[in-house]
This record gives C-alpha cells, sequence and structure tokens, in this order.
C-alpha cells in the first residue's frame, strides 16, 4: 500500500488527480516521491509535499492529514483502492470508471461528479453537487454508488443519468435538479425545489417534503417492492437503511410536468 | 466655462449611453447633460489628473516582486474595464499561473452558468424598442440599475408597435411606471416560473394563482414580448427557467430575454479562454470552475495570497469573509485617483479610466460594442500599460 501523509497543512489549491492507484502501479517508491503535483500556482515533487511510504503494486493508496484544499482525489480511477484519512477536497472520484474510494470525513463540492462506476463511501457530510455534472455539462454520474453517512449539500445528483446516491442525513435544495435517471435516497429531509425540472429517475425521501413544487402530482401509495432492493444494496455497504422497507405505505409523485413528467418522488406515509 | 463636449459615452451601467455633453471649468468636469444619477456621480469633478504618474515605475516593480513571491496569485475586479485592460489582464494571469475572475454581480454570473446549460433567446435594446409590445422586470428596478433604460428603449414606442405593456414581478414594485404588479419573494421565483412554463406548455397543474394563468396568456398573446432579470434573479434554477420558458414562448410568438447587469466583462475572457470567469491558468491551460475557482471561494477558504485589483468596484460582491481575508494579504490596487475605498492596498497604482482620461471599447449590457472616446489628454498610464508592465517585471525577476 503506498501511504501518503501530508508534511504540512495548506490552504492553498492542491491537485492531486494524477495520484490514481492504476496510474501509480507500475512505478517504484523512489519514481513515485518525483511525481509532480501542483500547490497553487507551483509545480512540486510529490516528496516535497507529502510524506511518502511503500508503493502502489497493489493498488491501494491511503491519504492522511487535511486535505480539504485538495483537488480531484481519485479523478478517473479505473481500478484499486483510495482511503483519506481526514477531509478529501473537492472534486473526489471525478468520472471515475471502478473501484472504491473511502472517507473517513467529509468531502467538498462535486463528490463523484460524472463518475461512471465504482463505490464512494463517505463517513461525514458531502458538499454540494455530489453524483452531479460539472459545469457545462450535460449529463452528472452515469454509473456507480455514492453513499454519504452524514448530510449532502445542494444539487445532489444534478443531471445524473444513472446510478445510486445514499446520503442518511438531510439534503439541500434542488435534489435530483434535471436529474435524467437513476436513485437518490436521503435518510433526512430534502430542502426546496426537490425534482425540480427532472426527466426521470427516482427519489426516495425519508421525511415529509415541506413544499413540493406545484408541477409534480400525487399519483398512488404503495408497498414498492424495489425499495427491499435497494435497502439490501445499501445494508451491505454499511449504510443504516432503518425506515427504508417496503413494508412502509409510500406516497408517489410524479413529475416534473415541465419537463418529461416522468420522474418520481417516494415519500413514506406518515 | 470652456466648449461643451458632445457624444461623451459613459460605463457606469450596461446600457453604456452615448449621448452626453460635458463641460470642463478649471480641468474638471463640472456639468453633464443628458446624464443619469450614475453617470452624474462617475463624471462630475473627473479631470486630467497628470499628478501622480511619476511614482508609477516604483509601485510597478513593487507590484511585480509581491506577484513573483505569490504562490496563489488571484486577479479580481475589472468592472466597467476596456478590451485591453481585459487582454492584459488574462495574459498577467496566464504568465502568472493565477485565477482570473471579473467580478460580476450575482445575477449576472448565474445568467452566465444558465445560459452555457441552456442557451439563451435574446435580442439587442434596439429590438426591444422597435418591437417589445410587452416587457416583463423580473427582480429588477431599472431606475435605480439603468436609470436611462426607460427614457431610451421603452418610452418611445419605436416603428413597429404602437402600445407597450410593462409587467414586473418581484419582491417590491418598480419605481417606473409600471401597468401590472405581482409581488413575489425571491424563494418563490422558482415555483412561479416553473408553474407559468407547465400552463404554457398546457399542462394541468394543482395551482390556482391568477396571476400565473393571467401572465401565461398575455405572454401568448403578445407580438413580442422582451423579459429583463435583475439582481433578484441570482440563482441558476431559476433563471435557466426564464431561459426556458422564454424558448417555450417563441412556439407561439417572439420573445426574448435580457440581463440588466453592467457592461459585458466576460466576452474577452471568454473568447480567449473558452471560460467566462473563474478561470484558473495554474495548470498551465485554462480551467473553470464557477464554485471552486470563484473570487469569494478562493478568499474564503484562504487559496488565494495575494489579488491584483483592477478598479475598487465589484467588491460589493465579495462576501463578509472573503472581505475579511482580503485585508489580509497583499493588494495590488490599479484604479481611478477619484475613487475612494475601504481598503488599505499594499501597492496602489493610478490608471487612466476608459472614456474619462482615455479611450477605449466596451460591450453594452446586449453584447453591442461601443467606443469609449477619451474626454481628457492624461497623461495617466492605462490600466492595460500598467498591466502590461508588471507582466515584463515578473519576467525579469525570473531570469
Amino acid at each position: 500500500m503506498l501511504s501518503l501523509t501530508l508534511k504540512t497543512r495548506t490552504t492553498l489549491p492542491l491537485e492531486l488527480s494524477e495520484l490514481r492507484p492504476d496510474k501509480l502501479r507500475e512505478l517504484s517508491h523512489s519514481e513515485i516521491e518525483k511525481i509532480f503535483v501542483v500547490r497553487g500556482r507551483e509545480k512540486l515533487p510529490l516528496a516535497e509535499v507529502f510524506t511518502v511510504k511503500g508503493d502502489c503494486w497493489d493498488e491501494q493508496i491511503e491519504f492522511s492529514g487535511d486535505l480539504s484544499s485538495g483537488r480531484g482525489i481519485g479523478t478517473g480511477m479505473t481500478n484499486g483502492r483510495i482511503r483519506v484519512a481526514g477531509h478529501a477536497g473537492n472534486y473526489v472520484g471525478l468520472g471515475m470508471f471502478a473501484g472504491e474510494i473511502e472517507i473517513t470525513s467529509n468531502a467538498g463540492q462535486y463528490l463523484g461528479a460524472e463518475m461512471r462506476g465504482g463505490l464512494i463511501r463517505v463517513a461525514g457530510s458531502a458538499g454540494d453537487y455530489a453524483g452531479g455534472a460539472q459545469p457545462g455539462s450535460t449529463r452528472g454520474m452515469t454509473g456507480g454508488t455514492i453513499v454519504v453517512k452524514g448530510d449532502a449539500g445542494n444539487f445532489v445528483g444534478t443531471r445524473m443519468r444513472r446510478g445510486l446516491i445514499a446520503a442518511r442525513g438531510n439534503v439541500g435544495s434542488y435534489a435530483g435538479y434535471k436529474m435524467l435517471a437513476g436513485t437518490i435516497v436521503v435518510g433526512g429531509s430534502c430542502g426546496a425545489h426537490v425534482g425540480a425540472s427532472m426527466n426521470r429517475g427516482t427519489l426516495w425521501i425519508g421525511q415529509a417534503i415541506k413544499n413540493l413544487l406545484p408541477t409534480f402530482s400525487y399519483a398512488c401509495t404503495s408497498r414498492p417492492a424495489v425499495l427491499g432492493m435497494i435497502a439490501r444494496e445499501l445494508s451491505s455497504l454499511g449504510f443504516d437503511t432503518a425506515g427504508f422497507d417496503a413494508l412502509h405505505e409510500w406516497r408517489q409523485y410524479s413529475g416534473d410536468l415541465t419537463a418529461t413528467g416522468r420522474g418520481e418522488i417516494f415519500v413514506p406515509m406518515t | 466655462m470652456s466648449e461643451p463636449i458632445n457624444n461623451v459615452a459613459c460605463a457606469a451601467c450596461g446600457l453604456v449611453c452615448e449621448n452626453i455633453t460635458v463641460r470642463i471649468e478649471k480641468g474638471k468636469i463640472v456639468a453633464a447633460e443628458n446624464a443619469c444619477s450614475l453617470c452624474t456621480k462617475k463624471l462630475i469633478g473627473q479631470s486630467a489628473d497628470n499628478s501622480s504618474s511619476a511614482t508609477v515605475g516604483n509601485a510597478i516593480e513593487r507590484a511585480a516582486d509581491i506577484l513573483t513571491k505569490s504562490k496563489s496569485p488571484l486577479i479580481y475586479g475589472l468592472v466597467g474595464s476596456d478590451i485591453a485592460t481585459q487582454r492584459a489582464a488574462i495574459a498577467l494571469a496566464d504568465h502568472l499561473g493565477a485565477t482570473i475572475d471579473p467580478a460580476l454581480p450575482p445575477h449576472h454570473r448565474a445568467a452566465i452558468e444558465a445560459f452555457q446549460s441552456v442557451g439563451i433567446s435574446t435580442c439587442t435594446l434596439g429590438e426591444v424598442k422597435h418591437r417589445a409590445d410587452l416587457v416583463v422586470f423580473w427582480g429588477c428596478d431599472p431606475d435605480n440599475s439603468h436609470p436611462e433604460l426607460y427614457k431610451r428603449f421603452l418610452e418611445p414606442l419605436g416603428e413597429y408597435i404602437t402600445k407597450r405593456r410593462i409587467f414586473a414581478i418581484g419582491t417590491q414594485r418598480p419605481t417606473g411606471c409600471i401597468d401590472e404588479f405581482i409581488q413575489l419573494t425571491s424563494e418563490d421565483q422558482h415555483t412561479f416560473i416553473s408553474s407559468l412554463r407547465a400552463i404554457v406548455a398546457s399542462r394541468e397543474i394543482d395551482s390556482t394563482d391568477k396571476h400565473i394563468q393571467s401572465l401565461a396568456e398575455q405572454l401568448k398573446a403578445a407580438s413580442y414580448s422582451a423579459m429583463f432579470f435583475g439582481k433578484e434573479m441570482n440563482g441558476v434554477p431559476e433563471l435557466e427557467a426564464l431561459f426556458q420558458l422564454v424558448r417555450q414562448l417563441n412556439a407561439y410568438t417572439r420573445s426574448v430575454v435580457m440581463g440588466l447587469g453592467g457592461t459585458q466583462i466576460e466576452n474577452v475572457l471568454t473568447w480567449q479562454t473558452g471560460y467566462p470567469f473563474a478561470a484558473n491558468f495554474a495548470l498551465g491551460y485554462p480551467r473553470y470552475c464557477p464554485h471552486t475557482f470563484s473570487a469569494n471561494h478562493l478568499l474564503e477558504h484562504e487559496q488565494a495570497d495575494a489579488v491584483v485589483l483592477i478598479g475598487s468596484e465589484g467588491l460589493e460582491y465579495l462576501s463578509a469573509s472573503a472581505k475579511k481575508q482580503l485585508e489580509k494579504m497583499p493588494i495590488i490596487l490599479l484604479d481611478d485617483v477619484s475613487q475612494e475605498y475601504d481598503l488599505k492596498p499594499t501597492v496602489s497604482i493610478p490608471t487612466a479610466v476608459a472614456g474619462i482620461h482615455c479611450s477605449g471599447t466596451v460591450f453594452r449590457m446586449d453584447g453591442v460594442p461601443l467606443r469609449l472616446p477619451a474626454i481628457f489628454d492624461s497623461e495617466l498610464p492605462t490600466a492595460a500599460d500598467v498591466l502590461s508592465a508588471i507582466q515584463q517585471g515578473v519576467l525579469a525577476s525570473c531570469v
């Protein structure tokens, strides 16, 4: 396993997108130490910023230290495992294809944005645009799973096309904004404008929604069998699925009528 | 009193009025005809101001030294700046590996993001004047932000219309002449526009708001509707919804939308880098993120360690914590000497103002490029010259 411990805490932007398990696998310890990372506008050898231990032959990297100013950990990774012991910064798992990222603290904005596969687990909270699209992009995540044990920010799953996002806590406004397909599970409450402009896709919200947009309409009340399957999958990933079972009755709303109107929002019967 | 100077142009707001006449007495502007309150504030008291140009050389050296030592510089401001200044600022950002973020009002930034996402159906102000028989103001008060809008483009009915109705939607009724007003909180804007879009598309929704139904009918019945949005419309989803509403209306009639902002200071950055604001050059090529590369984010999170402020306007768009952070770092300020500001810049370089001390070209808020002729023959250096000199200074210190 490759262990990277931040030598000195920095607030300057730290570009970490080159540090991928699949890229570093073939490199020796000394070669890894010479890889350049960008801090602010400076190009520095990795060993100057991090204490480097071991190598990456087993495709495993562990980051330690406060990387809240970091950017792009696990960008485009195709295999392996990354563990971040601390805050992970913005753009973690951007466009990743496969593999696993575990974050023991919080993640910043654009967590798993445009990811195509793999798994991201966050023990703390996630910032805005988790699983969403980058500015100007037409699609957010198109596969994979994001599990957040705490809260998530605004615009969760913006323009997502496929995949699963689960947040045990509350999420901010515009959850599922312009969603194309996929599933979002929220254990707590949602901010305003949930599902705005969604085309398709499903949102499971654990608590009643205060102001559902008038462009959503009540469809039916049911005990959806698919929820049991989603809950089993999330349970296996360590997500607390209390309240998410097919034995409960759920009210289904359809919308958004400003788009195709084929999206679904489920809230439990009170 | 000296001879009047005609056809002076003013870039105090996005309208860039070119019909101003100024009078100069003892080297200072003492009167401005056809000028609005914003223009009067900008022009009256201005002079050629050749006094401080002698100390510029030392200041440039010091600025170059600060930027050479900086590990994450930020270039901010550019409000009302001309094309040459913007070019020079981008060249400096590129050379330094800095982040450049023009100081755009929040609704202007949101509009650019919405435009990138869903496109926009827009036009020039001349077209509004001559064709729009229905005007809707969303969350703005043009009499305050653009005092000449009514006089120049709305009160004269133009060639192709005999009547113009004006609606306003927002938290407060605008001060100008309005035929109908719909009061709405900022939080309700998205819900209102979504309902309007559904009704325009003949979808059945549960809304019982009679205003929405009536507005939808009038928008569809108009020959040409023009919508202006302002500072209350500062969310990307609200503006995307508004732009999509306008697109929908074009299936029935002609409809356009336009932001009531300042001059378009994002154009040069867009054509040079592909990105309109919040562009970072740290990796040797431009990258864009309206959130993580914004001046607000960089300052709030202490991710910048030196700032080049091109003009002191636009600081009001920074958050309180960003402003607080700004006070802790070296600031290189390029500004008109007549400006008063609370900042204590490390280096202050007086520069010429386009349209007063030097000529320049700016983009009006509808994208029309207009020339700002100089009023004075001033010896003050232009901001473009100073930025280029700083870049040369940084280059020299790298040798």
